[in-house]
Formats: C-alpha cells, structure tokens, sequence
C-alpha cells in the first residue's frame, strides 16, 4: 500500500524550498550591482523584477509552511528534486527579460542548461547581451557547480542529520569532512581560491592579447566559472573560438580538468597527503580514460585527414576530448564542423567520453570515473576468480582516498546508475530520430544533454522542435541529479495521486 | 602559514598533474597522427 502525503510532507518540502528560492534570489544582487555599474538600465530592472518575484514566493513559502521537523531521506530527496527545477524556472526569469530568448521555455532550457552546469546555449546575439545578464549566465553555473543545495547547507540549515539528507539527495556521494556544513563551506574555500587564482591568470591573458583591461577581467571570470564548474557558457557565442589565443585555450583545458577532480581529493591533496593523486583509482582511470578516448579521436581524425599537423590535432582534436571528457563543452570549432569535418570515430570517441564523465564530488556530470573504476576492477576480478585455482579466495581492493574492500554492494550501485545513463542516453536518442536526426547526431546531442556537457553538433538551435527542448530539458536535470531522487520524485507524485 | 603553504604545494601537485596529462595527449596525437595520417 502506498502512503499518501501528509500536510507535514508538504511542510517540510515546502520551507526548504522556500530557503533555496531566499538564497538565489540573494545571488540576484550581484548582476543588479554590475548592471547599475556598467550604466544599464534595462537590465537593472529586469532583475529588480526577477529579485522581487523571488523574494516574494521564497518568503510565502517559508511562512506559509514554516516547521522546525527535520526533512527525512524522501523529504530531501524531493526537496533537491525540486528544488533544481524551481531555480531553472525562476532563475530563467531574467533571460526571458533580457530579450536574448524567444520563449520562456527557451529561457528554462538555457537556465536549466546553465544551473545543471550543461552548456548547450538558445540564446542568440550573445556578443550584444549586457554584462549583467551575461553574469547571470555564468553565476548560474558557479551556483549549479556547487550544487544548489550546499547555497542553502552553507547559510540556511542548522541540523546535522537535516543537511546530510539533503546533502546526498544532489548525487553527491560523498563528504569531504564529517561535518556536512564543513564540507560545504571546503567547496567553497576551493572554488574561491581557483576564482581568483583563474579570474586574474585568464583576464591576463585576454588583457595581452588585446582585449582592454576591465572587459578582459570579466571575460576572465566568466569563462573561469564556466571552466571550473565544467559548464561550458560563454560570454560570446563563437565559444573559446572568440579569444583565438593558444595561451587561453591551454588556460581553459587546466581549470576544465580542475573542475573534474574530486572535492575530496582536492581536500586531501591540500591537507598534505599529496601523493593521492597518483594512488586514487579515479585518478587513474581518468587517465587512462582520456588516453584511450584520445585515441579513438585522433585515428580518426588522422584518418579522416581532418587536421594537418599535430599542433591542429592538439588545439581541436584532445581540446575537445578534454571538453567532452570533463563535461564542459566549450567548442574551438563551428558545431556543424563535428558532422563534416570528423569521421564516425572520432565521434565515437567524443561520445564515449561525455558518457563518462569526470570524478564524483565535483562538477561534472555523467557515469563518472569512480563507477567506471569499480566495474573494471569488479571485472578483473571476475577474470582472475575463473582462471585461477578453484579454492582460491580473492579479496578485491580499490584505493580512493583511503584503500577499501571492494563489496558486492559498491559494484550493483555503480552498474545501476551506469544502465541508468545508458537508457537515458540511448532514450533521448531515440526521441532525436524521431525528429529526424541520424543516430550519431542524435547521440552525441542526447549523451552531451544527459551528461551536462554541452557540446553541440547543431541540433540545439532555437528553431529545435518544443518536444525535443522538453527531452533535453530532463535529461540536463535527470543527468545532474544521479537519478535517485529523481526517482523518489517520481514516486511521490505517484503517492500523491494513488496513495490512501 | 603552515595551511597556506599545504594549500601552494597542492596547488601546484594538481597543476603538475594536469601537466602530465597535457604532455602525454599531445605525445599521443603525435604517435597517433605518424602511424594513420598517411
């Protein structure tokens, strides 16, 4: 029997949304500042608009349901659900102000694109949007990077047990310190220290090669928060193509795969424990990931006769594996060059890396290096058990972090949500043939949406069909929340409408 | 002091890292580009 939900559910749900929508409404004040600075009018009030539409539903929320109960596993599951939909919904309030987006739903795919840290872009006539709405673009994928809820882990939420459930309910696995609201505040210690580290190496290199000096530090943010945050927005709609800086490009390829690491990794590394680089297994499978991925595209390329030289093979070939492989998706080619330029191996290799994403705790999306490590060592150990004596007894260890056994239950965890990308890759692909799409085509547009990677071979377009927005609009939040609360979610509509 | 200098060495542990992999994907691409690209 299915329980239907109480008014104390609804409560809870409710107060935790209504922090969240408090808490991004607050982020709302950085571009209104910049748009009073840059002297822009309009903008400035399209975001006193939006800053009032969500001060005034985030506190009806909290008032409305204000309780002092500690949200459970479920509540917190749904509260992050939610809560990612609701911030794509309000937070694309200003896009569709700005006049850059032709619909609303265009707006909540490029809001939902940008908080899931995505990348694939509607918006057109970037080069003429103001700075505060192109902050707003970028702050998105800095808030979505940390995850949502550690906005509201950080400054809203008292209770341990509390922030734990909702803590785990944004797909992130793991803490860095015991303390959830520590951890939290480690991510953002990180973020900052590579904000300014990136902002000033990134506004310099734009600077000398002769972008002015205030416009060069705010491209320089701009394309920091994507890189890190492995989004993939930028401010100008050639992408990195913009810059036409080798310098900048090798920038770009450094905080990309920054942004790929474990926060945890990076906590032990800064803490003093700096040879767990080399021993982690997500390390390692990155690693070989990349090499193995990079082969497929430069045969490919190299068969194809695509790019003459290594240094072109390099700038275009492993600058886009590297993208892909991280979840990024800032492009140094034109997106219909992937259909004419590279064979169907390279794609494939492209494609396999944004299936497989980065490390887990950090901002990328997709399968992830963990899940990959653990099946390949479930793997290896399945081929040893057979080839060896029959009363032999194996004990598999995996090193992440600290060395651990490898259990059965680690290895039916990682093969679940890896079928669970597969199916929903494979799904949306489905859904682009049947808007008339190739299959490669297809694929790479639905593995680079259910990955939050945002490379784009042409399909996302403003003049895409409305079903296919819808698809890809679910598979960026799908894709970004792991699919377990998703499914919670999915649950509690179902107890809502069949529940006694 | 002692956290800011855990935090420097880290920082550049990560960075050479990143290296290695940039070096080995451009060493890569060559070999890769001297055996098909003919």
């Amino acid at each position: 029997m299915i329980l239907r939900p109480q008014v104390r559910d609804f409560k809870i749900i409710g107060f935790y949304l209504g922090k969240m929508v408090i808490g991004m409404s607050l982020f709302m004040l950085l571009p209104m500042a910049v748009a009073l600075i840059a002297g822009e009018r309009e903008p400035f009030f399209d975001f006193i608009i939006s800053f009032l539409a969500c001060i005034i539903i985030g506190n009806f929320l909290y008032l409305l349901c204000y309780t002092k109960d500690e949200p459970g596993w479920s509540h917190g599951m749904i509260v992050v659900s939610t809560a990612w939909f609701v911030a794509a919904l309000l937070g694309a309030i200003p896009l569709f102000l700005s006049g850059h987006l032709i619909s609303y739903l265009d707006s909540l795919f490029e809001a939902m694109s940008g908080f899931t840290t995505t990348g694939l872009s509607l918006a057109q006539n970037l080069g003429h949007m103001s700075y505060a709405h192109k902050l707003w673009r970028h702050l998105i994928q800095f808030i979505g990077g940390q995850g949502i809820v550690i906005i509201i882990l950080s400054f809203f939420v008292r209770g341990v047990a509390g922030s734990f459930r909702l803590y785990v309910g944004e797909g992130r696995d793991e803490r860095v310190l015991p303390d959830v609201r520590q951890t939290a505040q480690f991510i953002w210690l990180v973020s900052s220290v590579y904000l300014v580290l990136g902002t000033l190496s990134l506004g310099l290199i734009a600077f000398f090669e002769g972008m002015p000096f205030w416009p060069a530090l705010f491209h320089g943010a701009c394309i920091f928060m994507a890189a890190f945050d492995t989004g993939g927005f930028t401010p100008q709609s050639q992408s990195i193509m913009y810059y036409h800086s080798f310098a900048f490009e090798v920038a770009t390829l450094v905080f990309m795969l920054l942004g790929a690491f474990n926060f945890k990794l990076h906590y032990t590394i800064w803490t003093g424990r700096r040879s767990e680089i080399i021993k982690n297994i997500e390390m390692i499978t990155l690693f070989f990931v990349i090499m193995f991925t990079f082969c497929l595209v430069s045969i490919g390329l190299s068969q194809s006769h695509a790019y003459s030289g290594i240094a072109a093979l390099f700038r275009k070939g492993f600058y886009h594996l590297l993208s892909a492989q991280t979840g990024t998706g800032f492009q140094v080619i034109y997106s219909n060059q992937f259909v004419s330029e590279w064979n169907s191996l390279s794609l494939a290799g492209l494609i396999l890396a944004m299936s497989l994403g980065g490390c887990i705790c950090s901002t990328t999306g997709a399968i992830k290096m963990l899940r990959i490590g653990i099946i390949s060592k479930a793997f290896i150990g399945e081929v040893r058990r057979h080839v060896a004596p029959e009363l032999t007894v194996f004990v598999e260890k995996l090193h992440h972090i600290k060395t651990l056994l490898l259990t059965d239950t680690q290895v039916k965890s990682a093969f679940l949500v890896t079928i669970a990308y597969i199916v929903v890759y494979i799904g949306g692909a489905v859904i682009g043939m049947f808007y008339g799409h190739p299959f490669v085509n297809a694929l790479f547009e639905s593995t680079s949406a259910a990955g939050n990677v945002g490379l784009s071979c042409g399909i996302t377009n403003p003049a895409m069909p409305m079903g296919l927005k819808i698809t890809y609009i679910i598979q960026m939040w799908a894709g970004r929340l792991e699919f377990i609360s998703v499914f919670v979610f999915l649950g509690f509509i179902l107890a809502l409408i069949k529940g006694k | 002091m002692h956290r800011v200098k855990n935090i420097a060495l880290g920082i550049l542990v990560e960075l050479a890292f990143i290296t290695g992999v940039l070096v080995s994907g451009f060493l890569l691409g060559w070999l890769m580009s001297a055996i098909f690209n003919r």
